[in-house]
């Protein structure tokens, strides 16, 4: 019954979607959303009841849980699939449309314009479940059990990254909708930026903390011993991040310099039409294998179908109302919304860059209907070079002041974060070039630690003398000030981890019985014992394993290999010793067959990767305090 | 102000990638290299003159994960029906290579490598895995873009092989 409730809902939110989008009369534009936002929960709530209880007559449950499985993963399997995620896109859809009902956005006509528009997308969406992704199918004769869900995806991180993933892709559907609106109104101002950046910001502190918990959950559950792989999923994520990046910052400009209006309009049109492909490609299945076309073409049409339609009928009407949009700021070379412009350059052709990266194998796959990568050297050649300027740049920015900069007053300021940077690094390549004996470190390890180096103490200098450490200036520095400074020096702390656990990573594969030692950088790990063990719904190897750094046992690791008989797939839980100098990372691999006493051990030493999720964190931070601080402002 | 005909490129760049895309999902057609001699190989481990027909040249990478799907199609190959298999690792660095190697097992009787990706270009590869088979002329006679399964031998390639083998023995 419930389950039939919860498609019953979903009918009434497409009718109801399609009120907002087309009826005229904006007062019944607010009251649709805010009811598109109630139905579109009650479906998800149903759907969720299934989970709960396990209806196995509900066919998406059969498929993706199981009776057995531990309550919190009963919930998260809600979304852990294509039919269920997409209702929960469809439910931030409408959550962010009720607020942009109930909030102050002024005027009346461009709010009604924006309600429709977000009225637009909820229908295609709605439509899109109902047609081909129907979460609340029964089936005639239900399974004995369900199908369980897949073993990898049980895990806290990954419980909880979808959601927040969405959260930032949908987020930018506000953006969207907001550019299409002063498009059509030809009113794209200051005004309009303060009123859009929450939004912005919003989504992207989101989508950042979405794309840290992905990659974090690929580090310590795939057991790769990677934190980011390129693959077309990462990527996915990683484009409408960029683009967002590049939103945020020229949204900034907009509203300080009245300046930039195309740009800022097209950006948060492509911002959105990504994160659009970004979940339709993955979600579908499209991205990881062409197939998914041809197992369900009407699925595979239909994306194409909604996507051509928003992000053509979007562009479309950026082609006939752009040159509406004038802007009248001069813009001097030397001035904090030029480098601002610059980092817009960088994040969009860094964006490109993935994009070809992402979809030409893609393409290639439909030439030949076969699955072809082309890889991280791709995307070292590609990417990295374009981070380099862009990170320099970042660390110089903020000194520059807006309108136009001096350079007579700018080189004093700084000096003391070059030469500090300079200072720092000379002598710390001297010290580690003699004693690393025979082995000289890769070239590209200076040139990320200089720039890391650099962006982290020009962002703390900047700091300084922003607030000249007086204890009044700092209490009354604005939140968005903080939130820059956070996030500029998260990407610095997160440039330490990668560069240390990529280009310092000492990796060892060997075969080990009981009793065995291995030796990697300064620790020892001597395998114990490897025995069974039973889990709530798995069996699994357990090997125990003595750590002991310079000579001293500080630890006993326990990876394991774990069976889910019910799905037929097996997990590797990795066991990871943490510490603020590295991480010490071990993998139980496979038994040898003909010496069963032997097993693959898998060691790796990650330095510095704890700085990884801090920054990680500290970026995510950065954009939530600036999120507080236009809240703050308005009070 | 008037319209701007700028303002309609990133209209019509979208439109066209909709519509190459769709029509390159419906065209199923490409350029080959079949019937054509091997393209020069100068590589480090791996030179023209080495290769002896008929045989397979396998282009792959440690760092591709479709290539560890085919690996043990290959190490099949190798093991069972004598053809020599010639690989040519892509842009791989020699210890990724040998630690892969270690790890899956080596079919290749000779491995070129090919860090600077000359040869995919050469070659006119679109990415790895790529798969050639050459017969007693070195003449290239089959071409597979991406993974190698099971059913792809069988059905097309193990035939083929066949012929060439015997043809090689007349």
């Amino acid at each position: 019954m419930i389950p039939e409730l919860g498609h019953f809902a979903l009918i009434l939110a497409l009718l109801i979607a399609l009120a907002q989008a087309t009826l005229p009369f904006p007062e019944i534009k607010k009251r649709s959303a805010i009811l598109l936002f109630v139905l579109n929960l009650a479906a998800f709530l149903s759907l969720m009841w299934a989970y709960i209880v396990t209806d196995l007559s509900v066919a998406n449950v059969a498929e993706n849980s199981h009776t057995l499985k531990p309550f919190v993963y009963k919930v998260a399997g809600v979304w852990g699939n294509h039919e269920g995620s997409m209702l929960l896109w469809s439910l931030m859809l409408s959550l962010f449309s009720m607020l942009v009902a109930l909030s102050k956005v002024q005027p009346e006509t461009f709010k009604t314009k924006i309600l429709s528009i977000q009225g637009m997308l909820s229908t295609g969406f709605l439509a899109f479940i109902l047609f081909t992704s129907n979460p609340f199918v029964r089936i005639g004769a239900p399974p004995v059990d369900g199908a369980g869900l897949n073993p990898v995806l049980q895990d806290p991180g990954l419980a909880i990254h979808p959601p927040l993933l969405y959260m930032g892709y949908v987020g930018f559907s506000v953006a969207f909708a907001f550019a299409i609106a002063g498009l059509l109104e030809g009113k794209l101002d200051k005004d309009w930026a303060r009123a859009v950046k929450p939004w912005v910001l919003l989504a992207w502190s989101s989508l950042s903390a979405g794309i840290a918990l992905g990659s974090w959950w690929a580090y310590y559950e795939l057991g790769w011993g990677g934190w980011w792989f390129w693959d077309p999923v990462e990527n996915a994520s990683l484009m409408p991040w960029l683009l967002g990046t590049a939103l945020l910052h020229s949204v900034i400009v907009l509203e300080k310099r009245d300046t930039l209006k195309r740009w800022v309009a097209l950006l948060a049109i492509l911002t959105f039409s990504l994160s659009m492909l970004g979940t339709f490609l993955v979600r579908s299945g499209v991205l990881t294998s062409v197939h998914a076309f041809a197992v369900d073409p009407m699925r595979g049409v239909f994306i194409l179908g909604l996507l051509t339609l928003y992000t053509g009928g979007a562009l479309a009407v950026y082609a006939w109302k752009a040159h509406t949009l004038e802007s009248k700021a001069a813009l001097s070379p030397l001035s904090r919304e030029s480098s601002l412009i610059f980092n817009n350059l960088f994040m969009a052709t860094a964006c490109a860059t993935v994009f070809i990266g992402t979809l030409y194998p893609l393409l290639m796959e439909a030439l030949n209907a076969e699955q072809i990568s082309v890889g991280p050297p791709y995307f070292t050649a590609t990417f990295v070079p374009l981070m380099i300027p862009a990170l320099l740049l970042m660390g110089i920015a903020p000194f520059i002041p807006w309108k136009k900069g001096n350079v007579n007053s700018l080189t004093p300021r700084l000096k003391l974060p070059i030469l500090t940077t300079i200072g720092i690094l000379l002598p710390l390549i001297w010290i580690m070039e003699n004693n690393n004996g025979e082995e000289t470190h890769p070239i590209g390890v200076w040139v990320g630690l200089a720039v890391a180096l650099w962006l982290s103490i020009s962002t703390i200098t900047e700091w300084v003398q922003r607030t000249e450490l007086k204890p009044e200036r700092i209490k009354f520095l604005p939140l968005s000030s903080w939130g820059m400074s956070t996030a500029h020096l998260g990407i610095a702390v997160a440039l330490f981890g990668m560069i240390g656990s990529t280009l310092w990573l000492q990796e060892k594969v060997a075969l080990m019985k009981p009793g065995d030692v291995m030796e990697i950088g300064r620790y020892e790990l001597k395998l114990e014992e490897v025995g069974g063990k039973f889990g709530p719904n798995y069996a699994a190897d357990a090997a125990q394993i003595e750590l002991k750094a310079s000579g001293r046992k500080i630890d006993t690791l326990k990876p394991e290999r774990r069976h889910y008989p019910v799905a037929q797939q097996g997990t590797t839980e990795a066991a990871i010793r943490k510490s603020w100098r590295d991480d010490v990372y071990v993998a139980l691999g496979e038994q040898d067959s003909a010496k069963p006493e032997y097993w693959v051990i898998r060691a790796y030493v990650h330095p510095l990767v704890p700085y990884l999720w801090l920054g990680y964190v500290m970026i995510a931070l950065g954009g939530f305090l600036a999120l507080l601080g236009t809240r703050k402002k308005k009070a | 102000m008037k319209r701007n005909i700028i303002n309609f490129l990133p209209l019509v760049i979208f439109l066209a990638l909709v519509v190459s895309f769709a029509t390159l999902l419906l065209r199923s057609e490409k350029i080959e290299m079949i019937s054509k001699p091997i393209p020069t190989l100068t590589l480090d481990g791996l030179k023209t003159e080495d290769i002896k027909g008929p045989a397979l040249i396998n282009f792959f990478a440690s760092w591709c994960t479709p290539c560890r799907a085919e690996h043990e199609v290959l190490m099949e190959l190798s093991e069972k029906h004598n053809l020599p298999i010639y690989g040519i690792a892509y842009k791989d660095k020699k210890r990724d290579t040998d630690r892969y190697l270690k790890e899956l097992g080596n079919p290749y009787k000779k491995i070129g490598r090919d860090e600077k990706g000359r040869a995919f270009i050469d070659w006119g590869l679109s990415g790895v895995p790529e798969t050639f088979l050459i017969d007693s002329d070195n003449m290239i006679r089959y071409h597979h873009a991406g993974v190698l399964l099971e059913e792809n031998m069988n059905a097309t390639i193990m035939p083929l092989i066949q012929t060439l083998q015997s043809e090689g023995n007349k």
